[in-house]
């Protein structure tokens, strides 16, 4: 059975991300072949939502072809901005279950947190993905409770508590869950998970952590030239103004690219524009 | 941690900061440790990859399993550093006596955002934390891999993640902290400032370090567990056939051995240009020979001098040290550095970049080596080397002993199982 799920594992290690990877390791165990697609190109993915907004669903329609359950989390910015307006998170939401609403698949729907959906769960919007969902998991009490009073009753069988979250670095605190009993090993574990988080924030800290992170520009000891008075090279000319995922029209393209790759008519064209794609970023970089 | 250099052990210098000894008796090296589960991750393993850390990581692996512990290595399918194209297929081998469970890598998708990126690293513009990853994760990425440790990862007693600038080990090493150790295998250049880099240096367990000056710059990027000065090693050849090398390869003239990767980052370009430098200013009478992986690029005026000689099997590049006359490391970035170790085994002289700053620290420590600063530098040890063969002899006899005293497998894998007593349940 082949699933695809739709949302952010870690990192960074959040309860939602936490959750989602629960969601993915329980589909492993009953023997899925899972594809994680996500719309943050920081996480663990298979792969990635390349288009913002409602354009997003496009992309997941295709990457859900031949899926046999869909499972989409909602997250802050997928599928609707955290600054949506009405229109946005409407264009959103309609989209999504327009998409998913043509799939012969299983679809779940996840909400970790009520805040994670702009506006709330209520509105027509919202109703339609409630509708096309086999499924409705809510990550917490609190959200399962919330989604009741928004949810219609049409629909309110499909929800679930799904609170179930992986234990991943030092996020966690099981100091309660250890006992009188508790082993050495599970006591020292414990107190190296935390201290690796507890150094962790350390470096977050502004003015403390042993390293600069700004200052005048380095220059990679490999661009130096070993002749006396040679200077350095003028590093700041080589900055890229480009911004970090490329512009709307590169998205595009790359997500039309990952769309082409998809199809055997279509392939071999995508793979040779691949290809010199690599060529230009080898003479450029 | 400010020991002084000159009274710090190289190998098995333990510098825990956490109280040890209070989990019954501490193995000591030579005594029976308790058997541990350990599995090394890292980006690439197996016959035909090339690396220090990589060949480091093979070694330690087979040694562990060779004194009865069970070690698995959780690697890619990938072999070359530069497609990660999965060669191998997915699934379990083995590799003498090492369980290798391989996770097909999904290669780089946008090298063109790639580039952009990393160009601003190295220019020191600061990247946002979603930039830095969506870098390391636009190499390659092996979420199956992720997934199996979210699954196992407390099966094991220790997770060995190296080295530091992969998505193997920024992305997995966050899952279980509590029994992950960290081999960084740094070097000072841009990239070990990313903030991804230094987290998890301060978020793993323990952080194994190779050399003295690797340990210093670890303290310089982030607040560090328990750590200790591991070192590394190398084999010791049981003989050398100089002569023989030479004939097979139609070396007439006396040469300059320059192994490894050629590329810029390992200061191939610049060794071609002071080697180039260095026949014009003083008409050496000396070849410049180079093995190893990637295109060497030789300008066609230097082809006579400068002979590639592509990739050559372990024994052969014995046989390649013991028939040169000296050793030539150009390369910057060096966090240990094997093949000086290898030179030395062999006789042979090391010429070395002090831009590394280990490099020139074993230079130092054991008086085997020169090292240089810049190409005229480079050409005057060149020439020292070609006139006075028999002090080069003699400063690569230091070299040898140095390396006899310090970086031989056994010494260092008693090193490792004391450390790992920390982590054996």
């Amino acid at each position: 059975m082949r699933a695809v799920v739709v949302g952010s594992l870690p990192p960074p290690i959040t309860e939602r991300s936490r959750s989602l990877l629960a969601e993915v390791l329980r589909l492993r165990r009953e023997g899925c072949e899972v594809e994680v697609v996500s719309p943050r190109a920081d996480t663990v993915a298979h792969r990635y939502l390349e288009l913002p907004g409602p354009a997003a669903a496009l992309e997941l329609g295709l990457a859900c072809r031949g899926a046999d359950r869909v499972v989409v989390q909602l997250e802050p910015g997928f599928p609707a901005g955290d600054q949506s307006g009405r229109a946005g998170r409407a264009l959103g939401l309609g989209a999504i279950a327009l998409v998913l609403a043509y799939k012969r698949s299983e679809v779940v729907i996840r909400l970790h947190s009520i805040h994670d959906l702009p506006r709330g769960a209520g509105g027509r919007a919202a109703e339609s993905l409630w509708a096309v969902a086999d499924r409705i998991d809510a990550g917490s009490e609190e959200t399962f409770e919330q989604l009741v009073s928004s949810v219609p009753a049409a629909h309110r069988a499909k929800l679930q508590l799904a609170t179930e979250m992986v234990a991943l670095g030092g996020d966690r605190s099981r100091s309660a869950d250890l006992g009188a009993g508790a082993s050495y090993e599970a006591v020292t574990d414990l107190v190296r998970a935390r201290a690796a988080e507890a150094r962790m924030r350390v470096l977050s800290a502004p003015g403390v952590g042993a390293a600069p992170t700004r200052g005048p520009a380095r220059v990679p000891l490999w661009q130096w030239q070993p002749v006396p008075g040679a200077g350095v090279p003028p590093l700041a000319q080589s900055l890229s103004n480009e911004r970090a995922h490329g512009t709307l029209a590169r998205r595009m393209a790359r997500a039309a690219l990952v769309a082409a790759e998809e199809h055997p008519a279509t392939r071999p064209a995508a793979r040779a524009i691949r290809r010199a794609r690599r060529l230009v970023a080898r003479s450029i970089g | 941690m400010a020991d002084g250099l000159a009274a710090h052990s190289v190998t098995l210098s333990a510098h825990s900061h956490t109280e040890r000894g209070q989990r019954g008796p501490v193995c000591l090296p030579g005594s029976i440790p308790a058997v541990a589960k350990i599995a090394f991750v890292t980006p690439r393993y197996g016959d035909g990859v090339l690396g220090g850390s990589e060949s480091r990581v093979r070694e330690e692996a087979r040694g562990l399993a060779k004194r009865g512990h069970e070690v698995e290595v959780l690697t890619t399918c990938a072999r070359d550093h530069h497609t990660w194209q999965n060669v191998w297929p997915a699934g379990l081998g083995t590799d003498g006596g090492v369980t290798v469970r391989r996770f097909e890598t999904i290669p780089r998708s946008d090298p063109v955002v790639w580039s952009a990126l990393e160009r601003r690293i190295f220019a020191g513009d600061r990247l946002t934390d979603e930039d830095e990853l969506a870098w390391v994760n636009a190499r390659f990425r092996v979420p199956e891999l992720y997934l199996y440790l979210a699954e196992t990862a407390r099966e094991y007693d220790a997770l060995v993640f190296s080295p530091y600038l992969f998505w193997t080990t920024l992305y997995c090493i966050g899952i279980a902290p509590e029994r992950s150790i960290l081999m960084p295998c740094l070097h000072d250049e841009p990239y070990a400032y990313l903030r991804s880099v230094r987290a998890a240096l301060a978020g793993s367990a323990e952080v194994w370090f190779q050399s003295e000056p690797e340990h210093q710059l670890g303290h310089r990027l982030a607040p560090l567990p328990s750590h200790r000065v591991i070192g590394s090693a190398v084999h010791v050849p049981e003989q050398y056939d100089p002569a023989g090398f030479r004939e097979r390869h139609g070396l007439e003239r006396p040469f300059v051995l320059c192994a490894g990767r050629r590329e810029e980052g390992k200061g191939w370009p610049q060794a071609m240009r002071g080697f180039a430098a260095a026949l014009v200013r003083h008409g050496l009478q000396l070849d410049l020979v180079t093995v190893g992986a990637g295109d060497p690029e030789i300008p066609p005026a230097l082809r006579e001098r400068i002979i590639d000689l592509g990739y050559l099997d372990d024994g052969e590049v014995a046989n390649a040290f013991a028939a040169a006359e000296a050793y030539l490391q150009p390369s910057p970035n060096e966090s240990f550095s094997r093949t000086i170790m290898e030179a030395w085994l062999a006789s042979t002289v090391v010429i070395a970049n002090m831009a590394s700053e280990v490099v020139a620290w074993h230079c130092e420590r054991s008086g085997g080596g020169l090292v240089y600063g810049d190409e005229i530098e480079m050409g005057e040890c060149l020439r020292l080397v070609a006139e006075a063969p028999k002090l080069a002899s003699e400063l690569a006899g230091r070299g040898r002993e140095y390396v006899l005293s310090n970086y031989t497998w056994p010494k260092i894998l008693d090193g490792m199982e004391v450390a790992l007593e920390r982590f054996s349940s």
